[in-house]
């Protein structure tokens, strides 16, 4: 037997045929609505919850559309236009469920959202209590050549317990991961409050859409 | 020589496939459930091949592949409990139709274990976490495995800091409908997960229905596979290896894929693949190497150009040259 034989032959195929096919291609391509460009895709999300609320026993995928309602809510809120906001899309957050007593009560919540770093998106996740504030803070994904000093405790751990309400300067209330790291610390300070900012807006649609 | 009649099948269940992702998207669509999640994606490709770098052959422009995927989640007063997810893939020009993923799954608490049934890719070496079927430098399953997916039960979840997985599938993977000598697939695979690192061991045994749309002349194998894979980022550099050995009908066969990703600004990636097969140990006549060297390009969001310069030899030794147009878009309904 040879499993060598691999087929590299293209299917062939009838320009009729060809000519369908690359007008529907042209015609999503032209109509289809991408996601979000704020939104991030989180790899391996159970281990940052587990290390953020040790006790949760389980978590709700609460996922809310974007409105023009709410896009507008959310950026006056922030005082800066969020990326594509009238392409649509919609946004996910994981409600984190303890047990008391036996039942199901809601402990916190888990939000997860990627910043522009200079060689790709930063994806920042943090965990919030009910109230608002932020428990713990990671870098999910960075190719940043400063990543080390992102996920470092030391800048990490600046973010926690503040709320939205706080400033996020760096620089000021804030310091930077590195001398080398100032942009990068900035993008996920930035990052960080536009999570707070969207929960607060979003977690009351969400409520009604569980 | 024996081929499955896979043309013949594929139009017989290309009905099938479409009567029953209406079927799986009413049942998505049930009440008790979250929002219905779309996505979609679209695959253009111009590739030319050739014996020699200063031949130039024919341009082969295709519509390689679109795919629909439609994905729900049930949850209970605790949390998330109940997975559903159907996927049709449209390949060649609307030419071939299949499902390329189509399972329930129940998650456990926190995820820490799950078991899933219905066609999923198999949980073996790098597959298991980095799906290449619309990328241009592609893994090494298609070689070293002969499938990809198949049908049947799966449990996985995490331990601490070590991922696992345990699958039985049907060995039939796309071809369906047809007698076959296919034996049950079993499928293993821990790995060590640290951070954005981890490191992968993979066992499979099986006598498999091989693929023939991956080009292969004999319908079956006996397979016996081990396997270790790694992932590792080092700031903008991602790479992936892939060592695999074994036997195919008890000869020895071996080799590997190493895929290297690195970030030169934040959208233009460079892309790189060295793969090696060996159908039989310490025999060169055997054994074949590729390599490729591309670029991603993010012309917008979810819209990409990729194109990529390939190398393969060995028997059926060529050059390739691939443009690709890749579109993905995600929905909520």
């Amino acid at each position: 037997m040879n499993i060598m034989a691999l087929r590299f032959s293209s299917t062939t195929s009838s320009a009729s045929c060809f000519s369908s096919a690359l007008l529907v291609f042209l015609a999503l391509v032209l109509f289809a609505v991408p996601a979000l460009a704020d939104v991030c895709v989180w790899r391996d999300p159970e281990r940052t919850m587990q290390k953020i609320f040790p006790d949760a026993r389980d978590y709700k995928t609460i996922t809310v559309k974007f409105t023009p309602e709410n896009i507008g809510a959310i950026e006056k809120q922030l005082g800066a236009r969020i990326e594509e906001p009238s392409q649509g899309g919609e946004f996910n957050f994981y409600d984190i469920i303890g047990a008391v007593g036996g039942k199901p009560r809601k402990v916190g919540t888990i939000i997860a959202l990627a910043g522009k770093g200079e060689y790709g998106v930063i994806e920042v996740v943090i965990g919030v209590d009910n109230a608002g504030t932020i428990l713990g803070a990671y870098i999910q994904r960075s190719r940043e050549r400063v990543t080390k000093d992102l996920e470092s405790p030391a800048f990490l751990s600046q973010f926690k317990g503040k709320t939205r309400a706080d400033s996020f300067e760096v620089g000021s209330t804030l310091n930077p991961a590195s001398t080398d790291a100032a942009e990068a610390s900035r993008t996920v300070a930035s990052v960080i409050r536009k999570m707070l900012v969207f929960y607060r807006v979003l977690d009351q649609q969400g409520e009604k859409n569980p | 020589m024996w081929f499955p009649p896979m043309k013949n099948v594929v139009v017989a269940c290309r009905s099938r496939v479409v009567l029953t992702l209406l079927g799986v998207t009413l049942c998505l669509s049930s009440a008790h459930a979250q929002s219905l999640q779309v996505s979609g994606g679209l695959d253009g490709r111009v590739t030319t091949e050739r014996e020699n770098p200063g031949e130039t052959g024919p341009f082969q422009p295709q519509l390689t592949g679109a795919f629909l995927n439609l994905r729900k989640v049930w949850a209970d007063e605790f949390g998330d409990r109940w997975i559903g997810v159907a996927q049709a893939d449209f390949d060649d020009n609307f030419s071939r139709v299949r499902p390329y993923q189509l399972y329930l799954q129940y998650k456990g608490p926190l995820g820490k274990w799950n078991v899933r049934a219905g066609q999923y890719l198999l949980p073996f070496g790098l597959l298991a976490t980095y799906d290449t079927e619309r990328l241009v430098l592609q893994g090494l399953e298609k070689t070293s495995l002969g499938i990809r997916k198949d049908t049947g039960a799966e449990a996985f979840g995490r331990y601490g800091s070590w991922d696992y997985a345990v699958s039985v599938s049907d060995g039939l993977s796309d071809q369906r409908f047809i007698s076959s000598q296919a034996n049950p697939v079993l499928t293993a695979r821990v790995a060590y997960v640290q951070g954005d690192a981890q490191l992968g061991f993979s066992t499979l045994v099986a006598r498999v229905l091989l693929d023939p749309t991956f080009g292969f002349t004999s319908p079956n194998a006996d397979e016996r596979r081990f396997a270790v894979d790694a992932t590792k980022a080092f700031g903008p550099l991602t790479l992936r290896a892939e060592g695999v050995g074994g036997t195919d009908n008890d000869r020895g066969v071996g080799g590997g894929v190493l895929l290297g990703d690195y970030a030169l600004t934040p959208k233009l990636e460079l892309n790189t693949r060295y793969a090696y097969w060996n159908t039989a140990y310490l025999n060169p006549e055997n054994a074949g190497h590729g390599a490729g060297l591309g670029f991603t390009y993010q012309l917008r969001q979810g819209l990409f150009f990729r194109t990529a310069g390939t190398y393969q030899s060995g028997r059926d030794e060529h050059y390739g040259f691939t443009l690709q147009l890749y579109y993905e878009f995600s929905k909520l309904l």
